[in-house]
């Protein structure tokens, strides 16, 4: 299969925090959804994606190159929506459009008309003075105006309302039409990664705790409970692997979603 | 890299502003004129590393397709064009006030290759400990270098003529220092792009 990106046993190292043994890979034409509670290491992942940080150890490997080798090469082909709007503030959206564009080889200028006309996004308007959701769309636009065929959104909806959320989503799901592309999404709002991603990896405390289909996650896992008619009560509803749902006789359980799992996971990270 | 050079000049094309109208007044005292040159540039590269640091630019520009090296470079190539407009413009100036009998040629060359120096460790102390920090050990390091030979002249006794007397003989191979200063701002720049990598890994 054609990955659009493979991280190899990655480990980064910092003052009060380690990122281990990361593996992970994308193939094209899918979005992977990357989860995990604030400060597990999703940013720091996408930071080693995008060479922001260099791994201690372990192999990074995106669109088929490293970036010892080929840095602009490969950043040619990427978007990037990052949490924070890092632009210059007092600068127009006309002035960072045009700013922008001049990197890159591939621009697409009459598609960036079209999503800033349906943002309702005015060109010489200031940076400063466009919302957080219209900052993220502006960024959004920005990101896929050069064609690129991997784009990394980290926490992209976080802080907005579920209208933009909505509009960010579809646009994702749109941008899959085209089979050679591929998104690496973060976000710690597990219902936007369960409705639009492929596969699924759950960072905890820097480790990588689980890495698959969304479905066979999803198969993976069930939620148990006691029947009252039993008289006995679990402290909370458990979330139990459905390899060893034979250990619960006589329970009932049903279908687990990702943030029940993903609480899960963390509690027992916590233990 | 054209483009970066264009982003800074647009972004402190205020202070540049300032700086001209100052310079200007400035000519009229052929004493005061060479310190347009270091002020103009020191301006210039304080404002765009505090705006890079306000607004996270260089996490926003190395999401671009630029090496690392570009970006510090580009930084380096606006310090030494802010320079030599700055020289360009005291020259001009003097030329058409005074006639270019207030004040050596040797001594405005010299002062702009200071400042090249100067604002190279500027840069480099910016990417080691960020603009904010940087401007304040730079201050400091600027006051003291101002200091030290007024504090040597009042401690030791040493005469004021001698030390202008001195001074103003190395102005005499003012071009020597010119290319000496290009050189060590050179290195200055390869050392921060070392650094700026380091940082951002």
């Amino acid at each position: 299969m054609n990955n659009v990106f493979e991280l190899r046993n990655v480990y980064k190292s910092f003052n009060d925090f380690h990122l281990e043994d990361i593996s992970l890979h994308l193939p094209r034409g899918y979005i992977l959804g990357l989860l995990g509670p604030n400060g597990a290491g999703k940013s720091t992942t996408i930071k080693l994606l995008l060479n922001l940080l260099e791994p201690d150890s372990g192999e990074i490997q995106v669109l088929g190159s490293s970036y010892a080798h080929s840095e602009t090469l490969i950043k040619q082909k990427i978007g990037y929506v990052g949490e924070n709007q890092n632009f210059y503030q007092d600068l127009t959206i006309d002035w960072t459009v045009n700013f922008i564009s001049r990197f890159y080889r591939t621009w697409n200028q009459e598609k960036l008309n079209d999503m800033l006309t349906n943002f309702g996004l005015k060109r010489q308007k200031q940076l400063k003075d466009l919302s957080k959701g219209q900052k993220v769309l502006f960024n959004i636009s920005l990101a896929l105006a050069h064609e690129p065929e991997l784009l990394i959104l980290d926490e992209p909806t976080s802080g907005l309302d579920p209208i933009a959320r909505k509009e960010i989503m579809d646009i994702l799901l749109d941008m899959l039409q085209d089979e050679n592309k591929a998104i690496l999404f973060s976000s710690h709002i597990t219902e936007d990664v369960e409705q639009i991603a492929d596969y699924v990896a759950i960072i905890i405390k820097g480790r990588l705790a689980l890495f698959d289909t969304k479905e066979a996650i999803l198969d993976g896992f069930r939620k148990v409970s006691i029947p009252k008619s039993t008289g006995k009560t679990l402290g909370s509803t458990l979330i139990a692997n459905t390899q060893t749902l034979s250990e619960y006789k006589g329970m009932h359980s049903q279908p687990a979603s990702l943030e029940e799992i993903l609480i899960s996971l963390v509690k027992e990270a916590n233990r | 890299m054209i483009h970066l050079l264009y982003k800074d000049l647009y972004l402190t094309r205020k202070t540049i502003l300032l700086y001209l109208l100052i310079g200007l007044l400035l000519q009229f005292n052929p004493s005061m004129t060479p310190i347009f040159i270091f002020f103009i540039t020191y301006g210039v590269l304080a404002k765009t590393e505090l705006t890079e640091e306000k607004y996270e630019g260089y996490t926003l520009l190395s999401t671009l397709p630029v090496s690392k090296s570009t970006l510090v470079i580009s930084k380096y190539l606006l310090g030494l064009l802010i320079v030599g407009l700055a020289t360009t413009y005291t020259l001009i100036l003097q030329l058409w006030i005074n006639n270019l009998s207030g004040i050596a040629v040797s001594t405005i060359l010299g002062i702009a290759a200071a400042t090249l120096i100067v604002n190279g460790f500027l840069l480099l102390l910016s990417y080691k400990y960020g603009a904010t920090r940087a401007i304040t050990y730079f201050r400091i390091i600027v006051l003291s270098l101002f200091l030290i030979p007024w504090l040597l002249q009042i401690s030791l006794g040493l005469p004021g003529e001698e030390l202008i007397l001195w001074a103003s003989s190395l102005q005499a191979s003012v071009m020597t220092i010119l290319i000496l200063s290009l050189i060590a701002y050179g290195v200055l720049m390869l050392i921060s792009i070392n650094t700026f990598k380091k940082r951002m890994s």
